[in-house]
């Protein structure tokens, strides 16, 4: 199916593409096009104007512990940090890998998103350029709801900035291999003298967006890395859970997995 | 507008819609390789090379690609004979469909040096004669 018709608009830099963007209403950007075509072909988005922001070379960098909207995901996969190799190469199949990009994922902000997980367990900083200049968004008030952000009109992501954790962990539960998550947990910890100093739990499938287990890591926190204690957070995780049911699972089944997910995302830390 | 690209090392520009897909464009200058199968970016029959990387075409826009190198199953040299060789002698087909999608992944894969399981985990078959496709692979 084509898509629909629409103006094109290839930028050179991000303030060109700032500016196409907010000065066209409806106007939507284009990074790697594997979610924007989609919708595209299916005319759930008609846009008067993409811009396609792949000609703005400073979004295109991969560093340590800053990464470039326009990062794609083949290349996170050989990333210095443990958890992105770990997400990296669970999303999608090699093809969309090839395309897809961190920033783009993080905006259409799909529930399922593998990217919301992992930010949200490193505390990442999105940095967005909009209209009137740079800002700094928390990634946990990043994500509002379903494919709903915290980007304003005109505004774009042009970074992404976290610490990489000691150790991490990601387990995705879905029912083919290449398949978007039913469950999924993404685990990041500093574990000092067998006790979890620092830890954080976020879930894909716990609730209308991805969301950090709070309850779970409270549980966590302090405690001593023994099995006994990581079944009991696991337990914790069906409680704070509220997980839509939806064509692919319902919220009950949602919550058992969920608990798995936990408890083996802990154990591999 | 307008679009540069390298075809299987032969330079083409085109002047077509920013709404073109990659895949109709390449099949309507007669690269018929190109199977859209399911053109919802799932099954991979529409995968090809673009700078060495697969990608599924029907969710690309030719626009995307201005200025790149593509490489289809029309494409010739050492490597895909020796991969269209394996796929011959091992059967690597049954209804043929996603054949390919299959023999341009493989030439990635063989290229590339990938995980043969983990490489073809974008294209498929739906009947399902995975065996024989990773057995060719295999030997090359």
């Amino acid at each position: 199916m084509y898509p629909p018709p629409f103006e094109y608009a290839k930028a050179e830099t991000l303030e060109e593409a700032v500016t196409l963007l907010s000065n066209t209403e409806g106007a939507v950007a284009l990074a790697g096009g594997q979610s924007l075509i989609p919708l595209l072909k299916l005319r759930i988005l008609s846009p008067p104007l993409v811009v396609d922001l792949n000609g703005v070379k400073e979004l295109r960098f991969v560093e340590s512990d800053r990464v470039g909207a326009l990062a794609r995901h083949y290349q996170l996969e050989e990333h210095s940090c443990l958890l992105l190799r770990q997400v990296a190469k669970r999303i999608g199949d090699p093809q969309i890998r090839t395309m897809g990009t961190l920033g783009g994922s993080l905006a259409h902000a799909d529930p399922r998103s593998d990217w919301a997980a992992a930010m949200l367990a490193v505390d990442a900083i999105v940095t967005a350029r909009g209209p009137s200049g740079f800002r700094e968004i928390p990634i946990d008030i990043f994500f509002k709801g379903p494919y709903t952000t915290a980007l304003e009109r005109g505004e774009l992501i042009t970074e992404v900035k976290f610490k990489c954790p000691p150790r991490s962990s990601y387990v995705k539960i879905s029912r083919r291999h290449n398949d978007f998550a039913i469950v999924a947990v993404a685990a990041a910890a500093a574990i000092e003298e067998s006790h979890f100093q620092w830890v954080r739990v976020a879930a894909l499938g716990a609730a209308e967006r991805p969301v950090r287990l709070r309850l779970v890591e409270e549980r966590l926190q302090g405690a001593p890395v023994r099995e006994d204690v990581i079944i009991e957070a696991a337990e914790a995780a069906k409680k704070e859970a509220l997980p839509p049911s939806d064509l692919w699972a319902s919220g009950e089944y949602r919550r058992a997995l969920l608990a798995v997910a936990v408890k083996r995302a802990l154990a591999q830390l | 507008m307008k679009i540069s690209l390298k075809i299987n090392g032969v330079d083409y520009t085109v002047y077509t819609e920013p709404r073109m897909l990659l895949s109709d464009l390449l099949r309507r200058l007669g690269f018929k390789s190109v199977k859209v199968g399911c053109d919802t970016a799932t099954c991979g029959a529409c995968t090809v090379l673009i700078n060495g990387r697969p990608v599924k075409s029907c969710n690309v826009l030719a626009a995307q690609v201005d200025g790149a190198e593509i490489i289809t199953v029309e494409h010739s040299d050492e490597v895909l004979e020796k991969i269209r060789e394996a796929f011959r002698r091992h059967h690597a087909a049954q209804c043929g469909f996603c054949t390919s999608g299959m023999l341009i992944t493989a030439y990635y894969i063989v290229k590339r040096g990938v995980d043969i399981k983990e490489g073809l985990g974008g294209v498929l078959c739906r009947c399902t004669g995975y065996q024989n496709i990773v057995e060719a692979i295999k030997e090359v």
